[in-house]
């Protein structure tokens, strides 16, 4: 049985600087949130070594396209999710 | 009978006329328009443009989300319209237009702001500035979280 799923992380605003385009990771079945957020600044950094901003990704949500998870979800299956840094529409 | 929604998320220049004519309605005697647009400037730097970034189907819902809780607030009678646009904007592009009509002015007045208010700190849009010395930003914002209103109360002042 395999215990890792794969992600297509897309990116927005500040993190398009860094990683344009959708960012695919590798995860433990059932990580939360909070770890898919972790790892994913670990591959943008892997992948552009000029990102090293730790306070961008603690203060971005992950989300699906109905809505923003919470950082203790966890995430059991294929998904494609993205990474939403501080919000400023209007 | 309940009001009519109009939402969208747009690369095309927005429309005063389209917003307005949409709420439009017989038994309405309020329309309220909210436009935001592109200032030449911010925190005391020189502004030539700025570029939207929108996460699409996720700012649709809580364009639904806030129609939704607008309704419960201020009545199902509410016609509401908002449109965000995608893209770069010059120096009075419209970035926003939110129109609200109700049978009575108060109504509309009211859920107009609340959706602005609910935009800024909810909906999964961003910007980045262009400055008139060449260098781009990507302008602070709101940590966005998974429940749902959160930010407004009749505040008394917001810049952002």
């Amino acid at each position: 049985m395999n215990n890792h799923i794969n992600l297509s992380i897309k990116m927005f605003g500040a993190f398009r600087k860094y990683y344009p385009g959708t960012l695919e990771i590798t995860v433990p079945f059932g990580s939360s949130a909070q770890c898919i957020k972790s790892a994913i600044g670990i591959a943008i950094h892997e992948a552009n070594p000029t990102f090293c901003d730790d306070e961008l990704i603690s203060k971005s949500a992950l989300a699906n396209q109905q809505r923003v998870l919470n950082d203790d979800e966890q995430i059991t299956e294929h998904s494609s999710l993205a990474i939403l840094p501080p919000v400023c529409g209007g | 009978m309940s009001g009519h929604n109009y939402f969208n998320v747009s690369t095309e220049p927005l429309s005063t006329e389209s917003a307005v004519k949409f709420v439009a309605d017989d038994a309405h005697g309020a329309a309220d328009v909210f436009i935001g647009t592109v200032r030449n400037h911010n925190l005391g730097k020189p502004v030539k443009g700025v570029s939207y970034d929108v996460f699409d189907e996720l700012t649709l819902k809580t364009f639904e989300e806030l129609a939704d809780e607008s309704r419960l607030r201020w009545g199902d009678k509410l016609n509401i319209y908002i449109e965000h646009y995608k893209g770069r904007l010059d120096i009075g592009g419209i970035s926003i237009l939110i129109a609200v009509s109700s049978p009575h002015r108060d109504e509309s007045f009211r859920a107009c702001r609340y959706i602005i208010e609910e935009i800024k700190h909810r909906s999964p849009i961003w910007k980045q500035e262009h400055y008139l010395d060449g260098d781009s930003e990507w302008v602070q914002g709101h940590a966005l979280c998974s429940h749902g209103p959160i930010s407004y109360d009749e505040p008394e002042h917001t810049h952002c």
